[in-house]
């Protein structure tokens, strides 16, 4: 289903275009907590850069306390960086800039004497749209986030899901280039999840940038382009997930009733042993002696189990490698 | 100012979702209980219990004004407290409003409210006192609602920017502080010792003048006497009636230095309303 709004304040023409200058560009950032009478020093953030190109998902992923959400704020001008320079579409922030902007905070917290529609309206009407202009939009977009039958309810009775919905609905409401949202599936149930996701997804693909703060990491896989891993404010891993997914051209075989002479049986051919435990084993193959390796397996006194492409390193191992505290 | 407005319409649809309306209420009960008294009572005489009634609804409405500026305090106080308690500032300030436009929003929202606060008891007031026979010097009526409003422009800025930094607790406080503050600054200025007297002068300085009442004036009417004597019947007509004051005296006001006053008090509140424009947008918000 295409959404397209037709009150956007967004023009590629007038902003230099979609596909000019990065994104998000921050440089050297630190930012430093100074707490108590002796401004004891607390560093949130250090010499943390990032480069977000246009129309990319990127996914910001790290521990709790890792600096996540201080980046963030600092780039949306809530926080002032101790060192370091931010520029979003490649210059620094102002009120023009925010425009292009929409965030969703990790909780959103909003007026609990609003209803759904009347919250968007005061959003709507601080980021410039006009009430004509929203009383078109707010309907479809609440109907989006699957709020349309809640459209009148006070925010007060809403629950932690709804909450998280509208406070999408609020980010996407002016038709931002560049969508900020910092764990937009926390508190929601599996189709909520699900929608966001598409969210998400339908927006990437028209075009739009999305910076994604998120913990679940399958959620990252499903939408995102590229992932940045920050540990105790620094980045400790920056890749393409392409790159996970083109490390999958082997295949896992499992094999029960695994012994020496099986093992010996299979010596010529090309493969190599992931898993070897008892009587079971788990054996990896580049996919084109799969067929040879299933055919000899089959003559010998063995059982086969699952067989599946391998995930040679998966997001959660390198997350656990350099983000993990094990 | 489109921004602003939209602002404004949050700050009063806010301080209704804060139950702000039932202080107003009780406020009103508050004067109605303290006026009751003096509109009921007969003191046996037409005259006096007419006179009675319309000085208790000036002096109500005294009430009534003091109560609504410490309703701004309370309002300027809790509206940026409120918005940082409930963690609705971040969703707000990532959009393109500036610092400056939201406090300027707030600040004209709570005063909106206190200042149709101030005019429910005015209406009321002219009202009950019309009702009662009372004549209204509409000049000193002026001055009076005048230096409420600017009562109230100044103590809703000042208390507005300190919960800029502070807790509204202190925020209301040091604003309650700034409002009696005046009184004991003409003793320190007069002291002959020379610390208490720089102390003085330098609160002078950063003080407001802070708002002084007329609305006893508003009313000329005083308790007629010869009239008391004559309902109770105790006068001796034998004996000549004793001079008592006139029925309409004019009141002792110095225009110039209460409009003084008024302007002092307007220019505090822009000031005070710049500082905390200034102070709140260097702020973090988390």
């Amino acid at each position: 289903m295409k959404h397209e709004n037709p009150f956007s304040i967004y023009d590629p023409h007038k902003s230099g275009g979609p596909l000019s200058a990065p994104v998000i560009e921050i440089r050297n950032l630190t930012k430093v907590y100074r707490r108590g009478l002796r401004r004891t020093g607390l560093h949130a953030v250090q010499d943390l850069s990032i480069t977000v190109k246009p129309a990319t998902a990127v996914a910001f992923v790290g521990p709790n306390g890792a600096g996540k959400t201080t980046t963030i704020l600092a780039l949306l001008g809530l926080l002032k960086p101790t060192a370091g320079t931010i520029q979003v579409f490649g210059t620094p922030l102002d009120t023009a800039v925010l425009r292009r902007i929409g965030y969703q905070p990790e909780i959103f917290h909003t007026y609990p004497f609003y209803t759904a529609q009347e919250a968007l309206q005061y959003y709507g009407r601080l980021t410039g749209l006009t009430a004509v202009s929203l009383s078109q939009l707010i309907p479809s977009l609440l109907d989006r986030v699957g709020l349309a039958d809640a459209a009148d309810r006070k925010t007060a009775t809403f629950s932690k899901g709804m909450t998280q919905r509208l406070g999408l609905a609020q980010a996407l409401l002016h038709d931002p280039e560049l969508l900020i949202l910092d764990e937009p599936t926390s508190g929601l149930d599996p189709e909520g999840r699900r929608l966001v996701l598409e969210i998400i997804r339908s927006e990437k693909a028209r075009g739009r940038t999305v910076f994604l703060s998120s913990h679940i990491l399958s959620d990252i896989e499903r939408t995102c382009d590229e992932v940045l891993m920050i540990r105790q404010g620094q980045i400790v891993f920056a890749e393409s997930l392409s790159v996970f997914s083109e490390m999958s051209a082997e295949w896992e075989i499992e094999v029960l009733g695994w012994t020496t002479s099986v093992k010996e049986n299979l010596g010529s051919l090309n493969f190599r042993l992931l898993q070897e435990a008892q009587d079971r084993a788990v054996l990896v193959c580049p996919v084109e002696s799969k067929r040879e390796l299933l055919r000899r397996l089959t003559d010998l006194p063995v059982e086969i189990g699952t067989v599946q492409p391998h995930r040679g390193s998966s997001l959660e191992d390198v997350y656990m490698k350099h983000v993990g505290r094990a | 100012m489109e921004r602003i407005l939209v602002v404004v319409g949050n700050t009063i649809r806010g301080i209704l979702h804060r139950r702000i309306l039932y202080l107003w209420i009780a406020g009103m009960g508050l004067v109605a209980l303290m006026a009751l008294p003096g509109i009921l009572l007969s003191f046996g005489n037409e005259a006096v219990r007419n006179v009675m009634r319309q000085q208790t609804v000036v002096s109500g409405l005294d009430t009534w004004s003091s109560l609504c500026i410490g309703l701004a305090i309370f309002m300027g106080a809790t509206a940026i407290g409120y918005e940082r308690g409930a963690k609705t500032l971040t969703a707000v300030f990532a959009r393109p409003i500036r610092r400056w436009e939201f406090l300027t929003g707030k600040w004209i929202g709570v005063q909106i409210f206190a200042l149709l606060g101030l005019a429910t008891g005015l209406v009321a007031a002219v009202v009950i006192g019309t009702y009662f026979g009372a004549e209204f010097d509409l000049k000193i009526l002026g001055l009076a609602v005048a230096l409420s409003a600017a009562a109230i422009a100044v103590y809703s800025a000042l208390a507005l920017a300190l919960s800029t930094v502070t807790h509204s607790i202190l925020a209301g406080a040091l604003t309650i502080l700034f409002a009696i503050l005046p009184g004991f600054i003409v003793l320190l200025s007069e002291s002959p010792n020379p610390v208490t007297h720089g102390a003085g002068v330098a609160l002078d300085l950063v003080v407001p003048p802070g708002y002084s009442s007329h609305y006893e004036d508003v009313i000329h009417a005083s308790i007629p006497f010869e009239a008391f004597m004559a309902g109770r019947g105790r006068i001796d007509r034998r004996r000549e009636l004793p001079e008592f004051p006139s029925q309409r005296r004019e009141p002792d006001i110095e225009y110039y230095r209460e409009f003084g006053i008024f302007f002092q008090n307007i220019a505090y509140s822009i000031a005070f309303w710049a500082l905390g424009c200034l102070v709140f947008s260097s702020r973090e918000l988390r």
